[in-house]
């Protein structure tokens, strides 16, 4: 691949997202709710392909084509077990909408800390999930970075991959932060679906003679890769460990749970989350179809991370097919990163900030403080190469695993105790960080352990909880 | 609805590990997690038709 032509088509790509971030701009009014929450008057069509776009990572097109690659049919129950995981979204999403508005609360923490009374059940829940979402915020960053590298055989170096991602992300996020963020996901969703289909239609029906030869070539060359555990990475624990921090993804990851905070009423959010789960499963199929093309044309590959690029550089794929999957990755990639420090500057501002300071100020500090502050940690994070885009993406979900109990005891427990919400959350996240250091307590059930300690944390802690604790 | 739906999810979990993890055709696992995911979908829905502000 030209070294030209992909600058050609970043540039293209740098355009047109800039556009529609200053396009969204004009008549924007400074405050929190606008610069956060898009002033609660997001069209639902745009709030379905951002939290699409949001939710969608490099780990699809990288991560997941590579799991299919090396571990086939698992990787398609773990994504969809995840889209189903929408169902926590649906439950708690009406009350914590409610309670948002109700307060004019601008971050989760800030909800959590209102429902707990208490403002320190939303500090902690801020530093959790900051410290757990930086190294998956670093790994879009690392997915452009390989790429980049990768297509144009070197000459793109690694480290310009990412501050090209970080430049993105700065730029659209201080723009006007969750309106142009929005407008760009919708545009960047928009791409990675029209990108994905055409490659996979181009390598099932121009590479591998059609769907129904496809279909044969895998049951006959591949069987085991069709079944679980099949070719025995999916182990029915590997896959437990892998898909139960997803299936809470709609609700552990705040990056997305705010969102639940964006829709003017109850009917623009159930057109959001429908809009989205249409688009999950499609380009779930999609990229799980390309995972098993990857297997028959690139049989030997030493990184499976690495079957996409690959597979783009390999095979005869027209250029423009080329170009418009590496801006889709590069799409799926920073539009997640951007919506991650947008929410964890939120939750720095609202919920760690002493309070007191003028909304103002508050937005200056978010867009030139902990916005390039956030990117530099990222930023240094993927400076480490870390290898495994899917494996780190999940390890990062487990210890958000920890916040799952507080939040759903918030808005159904029949003893909020906010005694209970933060002894969960921390045991949960130091068994989490235990776990993820080699730690193996719980014979390597990572992430039952996790949800399970924090569960029993919180309710045993709530039944011992003073009645009429905390003060109404 | 609530329990149907964990239900659901529940054999998500066990079938593919037990009596599809013979089956290695495209019409076992892969065509069972998609049934599961378009059924989840309806149920979940369902669920919202239920919201009331």
């Amino acid at each position: 691949m030209s070294e030209q032509y992909l600058w050609l088509a970043i540039a293209l790509y740098a355009g047109w997202g800039s556009a529609f971030a200053l396009a969204v701009r004009r008549g924007a009014r400074l405050s929190l709710i606008e610069y956060f929450l898009a002033g609660r008057k997001l069209h639902w069509l745009i709030a379905a392909l951002s939290y699409g776009a949001t939710t969608y990572s490099a780990f699809m097109m990288l991560g997941l084509v590579g799991l299919t690659y090396r571990g086939g049919v698992g990787a398609l129950g773990f994504e969809l077990i995840y889209l189903s995981g929408l169902f926590w979204a649906v439950l708690v999403g009406p009350k914590f909408w409610e309670a948002g508005k109700r307060h004019g609360c601008v971050s989760p923490g800030e909800v959590l800390s209102l429902e707990y009374r208490n403002p320190l059940v939303g500090t902690v829940y801020a530093l959790i999930v900051s410290g757990f979402l930086i190294p998956y915020t670093s790994v879009q960053l690392t997915g452009i970075g390989y790429l980049l590298e990768v297509l144009s055989r070197g000459t793109i170096g690694y480290p310009v991959g990412l501050l090209l991602a970080l430049c993105f992300i700065i730029l659209w996020t201080t723009i006007a932060g969750l309106r142009s963020v929005a407008a760009t996901d919708a545009l960047q969703a928009g791409i990675m679906m029209a990108s994905s289909v055409a490659l996979v239609f181009f390598v099932v029906v121009r590479l591998l003679g059609g769907f129904s030869a496809f279909f044969h070539t895998v049951e006959t060359t591949y069987p085991r890769w069709l079944s679980v555990p099949g070719n025995g990475f999916f182990t029915f624990r590997t896959f437990l460990n892998l898909s139960l921090p997803w299936f809470f993804f709609s609700i552990s990851n705040p990056q997305v749970f705010q969102r639940l905070l964006v829709p003017a009423n109850l009917g623009e959010m159930r057109k959001t989350i429908t809009g989205f789960l249409g688009y999950g499963f499609v380009y779930t199929l999609i990229t799980v179809t390309l995972g098993f093309g990857a297997l028959v044309l690139l049989p030997d590959l030493k990184n499976p991370d690495l079957a996409t690029p690959t597979l783009l550089l390999e095979f005869p794929i027209p250029s423009w097919i080329v170009l418009f999957v590496v801006v889709g990755i590069i799409s799926a990639a920073v539009s997640t990163a951007d919506s991650i420090i947008l929410t964890l500057s939120s939750l720095f501002l609202q919920d760690i900030l002493p309070k007191g300071v003028p909304e103002r100020k508050r937005l200056l500090f978010a867009q030139f403080l902990f916005i390039p502050l956030l990117c530099l940690a990222v930023f240094f994070f993927a400076l480490g190469r870390f290898n495994l885009i899917a494996l780190l993406s999940v390890t990062s979900s487990l210890g958000l695993l920890s916040v799952v109990p507080t939040i759903v005891g918030a808005f159904f427990g029949r003893r909020k105790s906010d005694r209970a919400a933060l002894l969960s959350m921390i045991l949960g996240a130091v068994l989490a960080l235990l776990q993820l250091g080699g730690v193996r307590i719980f014979g390597g059930w990572t992430a039952p352990s996790v949800l399970g300690v924090a569960s029993g944390v919180y309710f045993l802690t709530g039944l011992l909880a003073p009645r009429g604790h905390p003060p109404q | 609805m609530f329990f149907v739906f964990l239900s659901l999810v529940v054999l998500a979990y066990l079938l593919p590990f037990t009596v599809l993890s013979q089956v290695q055709r495209f019409s076992g696992s892969f065509l069972f997690w998609n049934i599961f995911a378009i059924l989840a979908i309806l149920i979940l829905l369902r669920i919202m038709r239920s919201w009331h502000e």
